[in-house]
């Protein structure tokens, strides 16, 4: 306390001080202050105060980077064959890149004259038709579902879903009789004499029956 | 100290104290400009940081974006939303968002609640796989009252309580509504972690990283600032695939979210905490929190 005093006692001016002399301190303490906020104005950097006490270069930064995700509208100037069933049917709200994946880099560098499916893209795994049409009460009840265990179970869903479309083909009845004959994978393996389509799994004559009818006895 | 002795001191003293002022005046005059014209130059050179910035913007159209113009909302409609989990891995992917299952700017979760009212939520990996009947619903099987998924997020608060506890003022609200985390300020002391009603944010282990490769920070959803600055929609609407994720602008009175904010009955969760979420949901049951 007593040193402030101390302090307060130098600084205070020795005698009188003319009217002038105050008027001319008056100004110049002005004159700083005004200064003072004119140097603020340059060092405090411009892009404070746009949000608050937070510079929001911030914020441009985050709005600059990249999207990984296109969307359908971008697929279609390549793929119109596959875009055209998938328009207006069951999965017109599904889209592209749902199943997909992100595709905004493979198109933005996916040459133009390359065709349709040349470049090898990695097609969706197997089990994604039933992390959506799986059966749950959790579902809305208006809602596709499928119980796994009833319906064809060991089929490949391509194999009779299209994949863009959902349109399904019912799989044909076996036109032949079975007597006498062996193991349905001797004639139809991928590789023997009359090879499953596309899409089918090699299998137990139980699984193919499953989805194949037999038929009628006697026959 | 007595007062013969501050006497004694004075003579001297003021003669001292007057040049030291003076001198200290001189200084201070020389030095203004001299800050001045370093603060020019450092804008001139590091400065030239926040011009690459702003033209790699100008590259996209999120250069002409005006964040005052905007207002963005969700409208989530968890009486469609069928639980498979490809906003999850969609926002994943979008935003590098780390592998940890534990670890979500979105996830989903499925609520059942048994016959005598007991809820069970689960979110398994955040709902990025899905929710397989045979391992979510064991429990419950052939009790349940009510079974449903409530799609996850950041509610991007207008009155958001992350953005006051932070000490560094590292999280922030933009003009359009989306608050936001600046990396170079985040000092990962998790208090906005835990300030979180809706538990929407995490940290980024060491090793993992976000869009712009930073772990030990606090990092949430952006509503992909990037995307919707682009015209585009949030990674998450773009690829839900039964439109449970609705946005848009509430700027707009035909946007999706301006539309089914005026048809649809909807709520907020927690709303007596005052936060006043931006993510709004219709269907949602009252036990949801």
């Amino acid at each position: 306390m007593t040193r402030l005093r101390t302090v307060l006692a130098r600084l205070r001016p020795r005698g009188r001080i003319g009217v002038a002399k105050r008027i001319l301190a008056g100004s110049a303490l002005v004159a700083a202050l005004a200064a003072a906020s004119l140097a603020l104005v340059v060092i405090v950097p411009w892009v404070y105060g746009e949000y608050g006490f937070h510079p929001a270069e911030n914020a441009r930064t985050w709005a600059a980077l990249t999207p990984r995700y296109a969307d359908a509208a971008v697929c279609q100037r390549c793929h119109q064959a596959q875009y055209a069933p998938w328009l207006g049917e069951r999965h017109a709200s599904v889209t592209c890149e749902s199943c997909h994946g992100p595709l905004a880099e493979h198109a933005a560098t996916a040459p133009v004259e390359a065709s349709a499916g040349s470049l090898g893209l990695e097609k969706p795994e197997a089990g994604l038709c039933a992390v959506c049409h799986e059966q749950s009460p959790a579902k809305p009840a208006t809602f596709a579902q499928v119980d796994l265990a009833a319906h064809y179970p060991g089929a490949p869903c391509l194999g009779c879903h299209d994949s863009h479309s959902a349109d399904a083909v019912r799989p044909p009845d076996i036109s032949h009789s079975l007597a006498r004959l062996p193991e349905c994978v001797t004639c139809h393996a991928p590789a023997g004499l009359k090879p499953v389509p596309v899409g089918h799994v090699e299998s137990s004559d139980a699984v193919c029956q499953g989805c194949h009818k037999r038929p009628a006895a006697g026959q | 100290m007595s007062r013969t002795g501050m006497a004694g001191d004075t003579e001297p003293g003021v003669g001292t104290a007057t040049l030291s002022r003076r001198r200290v005046l001189q200084l201070g005059l020389a030095a203004l400009p001299a800050a001045c014209g370093a603060r020019l130059l450092s804008a001139a050179l590091a400065g030239s940081d926040a011009d690459a910035v702003r033209a790699a913007g100008a590259e996209t159209p999120a250069g002409s974006y005006d964040p005052a113009a905007h207002s963005w909302a969700f409208a989530i409609d968890t009486t469609t939303c069928i639980g498979c989990g490809r906003c999850v891995e969609a926002c994943k992917l979008e935003n590098h968002v780390p592998e940890e299952g534990e670890l979500n700017r979105t996830w989903v979760e499925l609520h059942v609640l048994d016959q005598d009212g007991t809820v069970h939520v689960s979110s398994p990996d955040g709902g990025r796989h899905g929710f397989p009947a045979e391992e979510s619903l064991p429990a419950a099987a052939g009790t349940i009252r009510d079974a449903y998924f409530v799609p996850r997020t950041c509610m991007q608060c207008e009155n958001p309580p992350c953005t006051w506890v932070c000490p560094v003022s590292a999280t922030y609200q933009t003009e359009d509504g989306v608050v936001l985390v600046d990396e170079n300020r985040c000092i990962g002391c998790g208090y906005c972690l835990v300030a979180c009603p809706y538990g929407a944010r995490y940290m980024v282990p060491a090793g993992g990283a976000t869009p712009k490769g930073v772990s030990g920070i606090a990092d949430k959803c952006t509503f992909c600032y990037h995307r919707i600055t682009r015209g585009q929609l949030p990674a998450c609407a773009e690829v839900c695939p039964v439109n449970a994720r609705i946005f848009g602008d509430l700027n707009d009175a035909t946007s999706p979210v301006s539309v089914a904010l005026s048809e649809k009955r909807v709520r907020v969760m927690k709303p007596g905490l005052g936060t006043r979420p931006r993510v709004y949901y219709t269907g949602l049951e009252g036990e949801v929190e």
